[in-house]
């Protein structure tokens, strides 16, 4: 076998321009997609990260027809104490739950004395929710630094930036919020702005944070209700099993009318970014599919190129008496080193070029997001999937070549011009 | 000398009827029983003389390392083509490389050596040299050699000479091998 490796190595730096060149086209393949892969695959991390470790959470649960009609945020579609009490002790014991919080959700007028406006609210159990979602403050600026570990006390709010600057408010300014409840009576209060927000993309995304006892007093609760629950787990590749589990448990507790009490929703439901993960992972598949089509259509060339113009050499072979699982194994050798020459090259350049993407770090815009940070990374499994693609397609496109060689008659092949 | 009978349908050499082997059997056949010396040389451009050499070895007999190494080197000294042994087919000078591909016709100590006009490349005196090398392993190794050529002066060298006419065999001449080695 080392022989035939020999011989296969030496026939492809006989033609070495040609070896060269096709060789720097795999390679090429190799790098884009790695590249492509490393940057789109950060890209996804870092959204999905954004939107569950900073606002969204993992996983809500609702009472059941809330996610339906969440644009017209009901107050007839809380949870009360009752409902609260039977998530919790699910959530305590599920072995795969690290933290929860609970949410209230809102909308209400926010006036500064000159302007006036709506706005979207998030009432927050601040303790609970950093654990839930632990980057929801690092989108924040608040007036002290200390302030984010805190986040946010009754009587404070945290708006949205984009209403701070169209209003020109700023921390410390005191506003007004005024909400109607679900009888229909108005209420408002004061509050101090403490922070200011950057957009997260998402349907959540845009809303400003109060305490949940200030939401309580403004909606005048007289029992506490809550919204939503948020949820993170201990592992987030356990996802969907997770899911799945706490949707079977909540699924016992019934209604009036005897059908399911809650709701359970994961971010890929509750947020339009999933689709836009999906399409990445598409275009991932299609950078893939292009790869493999420029190494298959490659080294078929030049491996059928190279029967070809040896046609007299494997006669020769055969006349010695090499036989035509020999010959046949020869050129697939060949097909096979020179994938593996090209795989080596591209996942040694592929890295390099994540690693300098690393240093010289991208900066960039997402929708109504500034300044996000890409990382690249690319992980050994998927450098050794590539790497597999790559190896296994490099024998198939030398397998048509290798067994047109290996049925030639040697009388024929002799006598090729 | 192995026996070649050819029939009507039938081509039976050294006791196997040739015409009914598969593929595989036929490479082995060729492998091991028949050797041949091409009138390009056909030596494999990527391989050194000794590695051409070796290549039958290699690719058919499949001889340990130790051994394969002693048949190559002494078969290249039969042809003395030791000093060169290292050297690639474009390194080698015509007669050398005929000499060559007869030590890689002869390393798997062959019954039968097919030439096809051995010599029709070379010049006179390499040309005669080549033949007397042929002759030579034959006396050594006990090998029967069948070659075509043009060339009368090289046919002076032939033991039994079959001339063909138009497609078809003309009577053998059986010549005397001690009137050659008077001539010699």
């Amino acid at each position: 076998m080392i022989r035939i490796f020999k011989i296969a190595v030496r026939n492809l730096m006989r033609f070495k321009r040609r070896t060269l060149l096709t060789s720097l086209l795999i390679t090429m393949g190799v790098l884009v997609v790695i590249l492509f892969s490393g940057l789109s695959g950060s890209f996804k991390a870092m959204m999905i990260g954004q939107i569950t470790d900073a606002n969204l959470s993992q996983i809500q649960i609702h009472k059941k027809g809330y996610v339906s009609s969440m644009d017209a945020i009901p107050l007839n579609l809380n949870l009360n104490l009752k409902g609260y009490a039977k998530i919790e002790g699910i959530l305590k014991n599920h072995p795969l739950v690290d933290s929860w919080a609970p949410r209230i959700k809102l909308g209400a007028m926010l006036s500064n004395y000159s302007e006036t406006t709506n706005i979207r609210l998030n009432a927050i159990d601040p303790e609970k929710e950093v654990n839930v979602c632990p980057a929801v403050g690092d989108r924040m600026t608040f007036a002290e630094k200390d302030e984010r570990k805190k986040l946010i006390k009754p009587g404070e709010i945290i708006i949205p930036d984009k209403l701070a600057k169209g209003m020109k408010m700023k921390h410390g300014d005191t506003v007004v919020l005024v909400a109607n409840n679900k009888d229909g009576s108005v209420n408002g209060l004061n509050f101090t702005v403490a922070g200011i927000s950057e957009v997260v993309v998402g349907p959540q995304g845009k809303e400003g944070y109060i305490h949940i006892e200030d939401a309580r007093a403004l909606l005048r609760m007289e029992h506490p209700e809550i919204t939503e629950m948020a949820v993170r787990l201990k592992d987030f590749d356990k996802l969907e099993p997770a899911y799945k589990d706490l949707k079977t448990a909540l699924a016992d507790f019934k209604n009036k009318n005897g059908k399911p009490a809650f709701e359970i929703h994961t971010w890929e439901k509750l947020s339009p970014f999933f689709n836009i993960a999906k399409m990445i992972d598409l275009m991932s598949a299609t950078m893939k599919l292009i790869m493999i089509s420029i190494v298959l259509i490659s080294i078929l060339n030049v491996m059928i190129m190279s029967v070809y113009e040896r046609v007299r050499e494997i006669g020769t072979m055969s006349a010695i008496g090499t036989t035509p699982g020999r010959i046949m194994a020869l050129f697939l050798t060949e097909g096979f080193t020179l994938g593996l020459i090209s795989i080596g090259a591209g996942n040694i350049i592929g890295v390099a070029g994540i690693f300098f993407l690393n240093i010289y770090k991208i900066r960039f815009s997402f929708g109504r997001m500034d300044n996000l940070l890409l990382a690249p990374s690319v992980s050994f499994t998927e450098l050794f999937w590539l790497s597999a693609i790559v190896f296994v397609v490099s024998v198939l496109a030398s397998l048509y070549p290798a067994y047109k060689a290996s049925k030639m008659e040697p009388v024929d092949a002799l006598g090729h011009i | 000398m192995p026996t070649v009978i050819c029939g009507y349908r039938n081509i039976i050499v050294d006791g196997k009827q040739v015409d009914a082997l598969n593929r595989k059997q036929s490479a082995v056949f060729r492998g091991s029983i028949l050797g041949y010396i091409f009138q390009a040389f056909n030596l494999f451009p990527v391989l050194t003389a000794y590695e051409n050499v070796e290549y039958p070895l290699v690719m058919t007999k499949k001889e340990q390392s130790p051994n394969r190494n002693q048949q190559v080197l002494e078969v290249l000294e039969a042809v003395g083509m030791i000093d060169q042994k290292d050297k690639r087919p474009d390194q080698l000078s015509g007669g050398q490389k005929q000499r060559v591909a007869v030590a890689r016709a002869l390393v798997t100590r062959p019954k039968l050596v097919l030439a096809d006009e051995p010599t029709a490349n070379l010049d006179r005196k390499t040309a005669i040299n080549v033949i007397r090398l042929m002759r030579n392993m034959r006396d050594e190794f006990n090998t029967t050699f069948i070659f075509s050529t043009h060339d009368p002066g090289i046919m002076e060298e032939a033991e039994v000479i079959h001339s063909l006419e138009d497609g078809r065999l003309i009577h053998p001449e059986k010549r005397s091998s001690s009137v050659q080695e008077e001539k010699e």
